[in-house]
């Protein structure tokens, strides 16, 4: 608990009645024409700005959340029945705005910013609050996106790779891992700076609950403090139980604590879970405010909210703080990865595609692998990430070219697998590539990665070194390769790591090592023999319906 | 009801256009002024107004109700029935004065004050104010002692709180939020 000092009162009333000196200013004002359900619409307040709060009679204050051309939709922060029509409103001229900053990291707040942890008040001065509605940062004050920023999944960094300030949209329908991947990038981040928020190089995360149940915001918060992520994570959260209203405002109150750090040149990826959720919030809102709807009943301008919303992910320029001195320091990033949840696949209804239109990129997500055990499900034929590629650590540009060919020339001949015995050797030689590039994609959650070992492993896979393997020997191997490497060739995956290469010797020593690793494999294992005799056709297993990808369609008929 | 808002405008400004033109700026402003009267009563609304009833019985039944005093006001009230447009009626009599308001340059406000207020300073008060694009400010005075002391004025949707109750409320929030910060 705050201890509160009565002197301390008597001074700051004193310093407080001094300075409320003579406040005439002519304020905007307009009529309440309707009220009920929480929420107002004012006739008048010319002049409101989007998110201003208003003061309606009785104490109560709202907030301005649809303008239009004579009236204006405020949600209620009080009760409306101390409000009714004809009563005078008031603008303010102050936008709604929540607190920012590092006192927040480890926290998990309500959409206006309140801790909702029972971890005590946060502490925070007048300069901390900021709008939740924010100017996104002009051409001048950006700079392209050029750092990665690692998720710890295989399948995205490889295929999929995510630079600091971009906008990356993970889509699919419920139950396909979409929260996952979230948490699992979160976890991902303990790697750059240690999990300790006051390192600079540490990358801080946002993760806004939107909509959810309290149960999945719970398990979030468990999963982040159980890894140690919790200490630089900010949770937001704004459960289905919440109104409408917050669940509506809650993404961005995130992006403020976000940009607010972005500003002070630090790097921050924030997770909105989901932006279809907040959709269907603010066609809530809408509705009580007798907003006439439009596609899909969504109000017309829920793209232009989202647009803007995302507009606010930036790489900011070296010398940003010299051409605005709003930003505190230059080079900070805020990556924004939107979730978006689909009804069967409609990857057409509006929400998503308007998304979509507005992300750089997106990972797609689908029932159909995820349930036949290929997770992340993530369907890579389809997946993009138009930025990231320039972000890219070199070794993993490098090697993710051999990945994503193996990989789509095994789509192709997937159909024909069945088929095993009428296949020639060559079209047999991809099958068997593909279906281990595929088996190497999966993973489990909790266990990012670390890029390194990335490397390792794809490129264990491209170059032909797990051909010989069985299917279910992959994973396996692919563990024991890296528990080898970091025992006796740690210069291996330090090498990598440091030069973000595979230098010349370091190739070599690798393919030796490997070599070395997968004799003790089968040696320990005792199937020496059974993998060399093996015959083709038993090494090359019928595939998982619809493999690594390719167009949504029907799985074909195959078991594992 | 923006919509409405607009159809009613277009309704009163070409009214009081066609009135001015006819000197009868006056009368058709009596008029409109005995049509809201009559109306506010709900048995005549009701009737005039209401869902039921033919056009030819329910403006029979406006005419028996308010007799109209310039031949402009019943030809407009005919072209109103005959348009199906009647629903205006009772709005059209702020929204006419509003016309007229606007021809003369003037706009209408309130000033409140917890005593009355000398008529010399209340047209001083209006003087000293500068209505938008240069109109004349014309006040009300509405006396509210719960004021206790000082001026509140509101001209064309912007309001200026100069009451002793205003600034003890603002005092109040400004406590509220007052940061009681440990330092
Ligand atoms: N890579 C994975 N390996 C194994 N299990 C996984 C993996 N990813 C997710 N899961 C499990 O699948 C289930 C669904 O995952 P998650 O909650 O992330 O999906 P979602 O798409 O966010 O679901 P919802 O639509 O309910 O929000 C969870 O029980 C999760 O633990
Ligand atoms: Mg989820």
């Amino acid at each position: 608990m705050v201890e509160i000092r009565p002197g301390e009162v008597t001074a700051v009333l004193r310093q407080q009645i001094a300075s409320a000196k003579a406040r005439t200013d002519w304020k905007s004002v307009g009529r309440v024409l309707q009220v009920g359900d929480g929420v107002a619409r004012v006739h008048g307040l010319e002049g409101c700005m989007m998110s201003e709060l208003l003061k309606f009679p009785e104490g109560v204050g709202g907030v301005a959340l649809s303008l239009e051309e004579d009236n204006v939709g405020a949600v209620l922060f009080g009760s409306d029945r101390l409000v009714k029509e004809g009563d005078v409103v008031e603008s303010t001229g102050r936008l709604l705005s929540v607190p920012t900053g590092e006192a927040l990291l480890g926290r998990v707040v309500n959409a206006l910013g309140e801790p909702i942890d029972g971890k005590g008040p946060i502490q925070v001065t007048e300069a901390d609050w900021r709008p939740m509605e924010g100017r996104s940062p002009s051409v001048i004050e950006r700079q392209p996106v050029k750092e990665p920023l690692q998720t710890g999944i295989k399948a995205i960094d490889a295929m999929i790779p995510i630079g600091r300030g971009q906008r990356e949209l993970i889509i699919g329908d419920r139950q396909t891992g979409k929260t996952a991947i979230l948490i699992d990038t979160f976890l991902a981040q303990r790697t750059t700076g240690g999990g300790d928020p006051r390192n600079p190089a540490q990358v801080l995360c946002i993760y806004v609950a939107t909509g959810q149940k309290q149960s999945t915001v719970v398990d979030v918060v468990r999963k982040l403090e159980e890894n140690g992520a919790m200490p630089y994570t900010i949770v937001v959260s704004a459960p289905a139980g919440d109104p409408a209203s917050l669940q509506f405002l809650s993404p961005y109150a995130g992006c403020a604590m976000g940009e607010r750090l972005r500003d002070e040149g630090r790097h921050v990826v924030i997770g909105y879970d989901d932006l279809y959720k907040q959709a269907t919030a603010y066609r809530q809102v809408m509705l009580l405010l007798r907003r006439p709807p439009g596609r899909e009943a969504f109000p017309g301008d829920i793209f232009n909210l989202h647009s803007r919303l995302l507009e606010r992910a930036a790489k900011l320029a070296d010398d940003a703080p010299k051409k605005n001195p709003a930003f505190k320091k230059g080079g900070g990033s805020l990556t924004a990865l939107p979730v978006v949840e689909t009804q069967e696949g409609d990857y057409a209804a509006y929400i998503p595609t308007n998304v979509i239109s507005i992300t750089d990129g997106q990972i797609y997500l689908e029932a159909d692998l995820f349930n036949a055990g290929v997770r992340p499900g993530i369907n890579v034929g389809i997946s993009v990430s138009r930025v990231g590629g320039n972000a890219q650590v070199p070794a993993m540009r490098k090697i993710a070219g051999g990945l994503r060919i193996g990989l789509a020339q095994y789509r192709e001949l997937r159909s024909f697998a069945q088929f095993g015995s009428d296949l020639d050797k060559a079209t047999l030689a991809q099958i068997t590539r593909g279906q281990r590039l595929e088996e190497l994609l999966k993973q489990g959650q909790f266990v990012p990665v670390p890029v390194e070992d990335q490397v390792i492993s794809i490129f264990a896979g491209t170059k032909g070194h797990l051909d010989d393997l069985r299917i279910d020997q992959v994973r396996p191997f692919e563990e024991a390769l890296r528990r080898f490497l970091h025992e006796r060739h740690p210069q291996i995956p330090a090498s990598i790591r440091e030069t973000r290469k595979i230098e010349e010797g370091t190739e070599k020593a690798l393919v030796d090592a490997i070599a070395a690793a997968k004799t003790e494999f089968l040696r320990t294992s005792g199937e020496t023999q059974k993998a060399e005799a093996a015959p083709p056709k038993g090494r090359t297993e019928a595939p998982a319906p619809k493999g690594a990808g390719g167009p949504p369609k029907k799985p074909a008929a195959g078991s594992h | 009801m923006s919509e409405s808002s607009r159809l009613l405008r277009r309704y009163a400004r070409a009214l009081f256009e066609t009135a001015r033109e006819g000197n009868a700026v006056a009368g058709v402003g009596r008029d409109l002024g005995s049509i809201a009267t009559a109306l506010a009563d709900p048995s005549v609304a009701s009737t005039v107004l209401g869902a039921s009833g033919d056009r030819a019985s329910k403006k029979k039944a406006f005419e028996r109700a308010v007799p109209l005093e310039t031949p402009l006001s019943r030809t407009f009230v005919d072209f109103l029935f005959q348009r199906r447009r009647e629903g205006i009626l009772p709005a059209l009599a702020p929204a006419f004065a509003a016309e007229v308001d606007r021809a003369e340059g003037i706009v209408r406000g309130v000033v409140e004050a917890a005593v009355p207020l000398a008529d010399a300073d209340l047209r001083a008060i209006e003087r000293a104010l500068d209505g938008p694009a240069g109109a004349r400010v014309s006040l009300a005075l509405r006396v509210d002692p719960a004021l206790v002391g000082g001026l509140r004025i509101e001209v064309a949707g912007r309001r200026l709180d100069a009451t002793v109750r205003g600034r003890l409320a603002a005092l109040r929030e400004d406590l509220l939020e007052a940061p009681l910060r440990q330092t």
